[in-house]
């Protein structure tokens, strides 16, 4: 399979996975937004909403929403559906301790990339395999 | 990032494996936000404290770090608790949700923390300085110490504040550096005078408009109120994220508008007159014009003052039947109240104190309420998602009036 030339971010956490993304458009803040049993966001508000996260590459501009995201990220990674990875442009302290938290206490490794350009990231679209190697900081798609 | 010498020796484990472990939580968070060094903090305050906020991966944390032998090492206070933790029953907490809550009670007492189960620790016993550099949580405390006292502290979030308790240390980044503590847009005043009310809705409205910005605020009087400045940085802090406020003339690190900016120019400016008052007390409303089932208030908790107007207020009074009216505070202010013989006012009216909780943080949505009041900016924000009601908005005055005549007040 071909891939073409790495978008480049900087990497806020490790780790290396491919897996399905899953792209919103709006900004995402995970407290009170996902089913921690399912996966599944529960947001109604949410262009997500419905959608399945585990185990996915959740692909979104920035993060918004309350101190409470980090232990819902946690909780998430708890239950076994925290998604694959984590794209987006800005992160936010709250994102970043989730990530470094599901870690710490669950052994469950997020790689989480960010700084990525808003260009760049409107090359990720919904559905399509995408590899995120937080250990270099690059963000590639299958084509 | 640089660590010293005796916070490498944390990291290495020399001071046990639960130092050792909040040391590498730090260092990772500390790392991706390109802090250069740690800060030794004066105190923290851990919102690691109430079942609803913090799920069942949140417990297992508090408890890991029990396992691991950690202890505070600096003072280090409690946020609220899940429910009134002597009276959980009257308030309708279902038994496997209290008993998860009193794990979390234990976790607290084994780390040896500081349960003052409260949104204003800086009133329950730990006033920092200006210029000390703390690890909080709770949106309102940190916002309180940054604008009114002038000490340094990020919103930390929940387990990063238990790591910081357990080093004395958090990742220097944001408003730990002078440079990022630079107000960036202005708010004018306009207001002849400003009520208690006044100040709430101020501050959901500065909220509104400055984001996560820091707003650099003139033309406001002093209040001799220090709750209404409570309230008035706990509503801005909900509605849009403000972390530190400067009051040109008041506040401790604005002396001047030029100290406040530090020469720089806004990026916005806005203005408060009686017609955004108007405006932001309506929005504070989501109220779909139904009954109000229950008035809550006491969010930040009420200090012994609010609760001498609540009980003067109520006297005499009372509370019409089917009809909630529940004041929230901590245990201290609850013992004050009751050697004052307000308790006994309060509860003669048919409504009551409780203690060691709130609200929002509570599971008062089983009530099931459609409807409910408040004088707080703050909850006024968080009802229709914490609670899953609509909302009224107003002062305590007329909190009282709704909750004591027929039908729908305001």
């Amino acid at each position: 399979m071909e891939e073409t030339r790495p978008l480049k971010g900087r990497s806020i956490t490790h780790g290396k996975v491919t897996a399905e993304a899953v792209v919103s458009k709006s900004a995402f803040g995970f407290y009170g937004a996902v089913d921690p049993q399912t996966g599944v966001v529960c947001d109604k508000r949410h262009e997500l909403y419905g959608r399945q996260i585990a185990g996915k590459v959740l692909v979104f501009p920035e993060g918004r929403g309350s101190t409470g995201g980090a232990l819902y990220m946690l909780e998430l990674a708890r239950c076994g559906t925290a998604p694959a990875a984590i794209v987006n442009t800005v992160t936010e302290p709250i994102l970043a301790a989730g990530a470094i938290l599901a870690e710490k206490f669950y052994k469950t490794v997020i790689p989480v990339i960010d700084n990525l350009d808003p260009d760049a990231i409107s090359e990720l679209t919904d559905g399509i395999r995408v590899t995120v190697d937080a250990d270099r900081g690059e963000v590639s798609v299958e084509r | 990032m640089y660590l010293t010498e005796e916070e490498q020796k944390m990291l290495d484990g020399e001071n046990g494996p639960g130092c050792k472990f909040a040391m590498e939580i730090l260092v990772a968070v500390g790392d991706a936000f390109g802090a250069e060094k740690m800060v030794p903090v004066r105190s923290a305050h851990t919102i690691l404290s109430t079942y609803k906020g913090i799920l069942d991966a949140g417990v297992e944390a508090i408890e890991q770090f029990v396992a691991l032998g950690a202890k505070a090492a600096i003072p280090t206070t409690t946020d609220p608790a899940g429910m009134d933790l002597e009276r959980w029953t009257e308030f309708r907490v279902p038994e496997d949700y209290a008993r998860k809550q009193f794990r979390i009670v234990k976790a607290v007492h084994s780390l040896g923390l500081i349960p003052c189960w409260t949104c204003t620790p800086y009133l329950a016993g730990l006033l920092p300085q200006k210029g000390d550099h703390l690890a909080w949580t709770e949106s309102s405390a940190v916002v309180f110490a940054n604008s009114m006292v002038g000490a340094y502290t990020n919103r930390e979030t929940a387990v990063i504040d238990i790591a910081a308790a357990v080093t004395g240390r958090t990742p220097e980044h944001g408003l730990h550096l002078k440079r990022n503590r630079l107000g960036n847009v202005l708010i004018d005043v306009q207001m002849e005078k400003m009520s208690a009310e006044d100040y709430r809705i101020f501050g959901y409205f500065m909220g509104k408009k400055a984001g996560a910005r820091i707003p650099v605020i003139t033309g406001l009087r002093k209040t001799d109120r220090i709750e209404d400045y409570i309230a008035m940085g706990a509503a801005a802090a909900a509605s849009g994220g403000v972390a530190l406020y400067h009051i040109v003339g008041i506040t401790p690190e604005a002396g001047s508008l030029e100290e406040a900016f530090g020469g720089n120019e806004p990026e916005k400016r806005f203005s408060f007159s009686l017609t955004e008052r108007e405006q932001t007390k309506h929005d504070m409303c989501t109220g779909g014009g139904g009954d109000i089932e229950a008035v809550m208030v006491g969010c930040p908790h009420y200090t012994i003052t609010d609760i001498k107007k609540a009980a003067e207020l109520l006297e005499g009074k009372s509370v019409r039947k089917g009809l909630q009216f529940w004041i929230y505070t901590y245990k201290s202010i609850e013992l004050l109240a009751e050697r004052m013989g307000y308790k006994s006012i309060i509860e003669k009216a048919g409504a009551k104190i409780t203690s060691d909780t709130c609200m929002m943080i509570s599971p008062t949505e089983l009530w099931r309420f459609k409807t409910v009041m408040t004088d707080s900016g703050k909850f006024a924000y968080y009802a229709p998602s914490q609670v899953q009601a609509d909302v009224v908005f107003g002062s305590i005055e007329e909190c009282v009036t709704a909750a004591v005549e027929k039908g729908r007040p305001v």
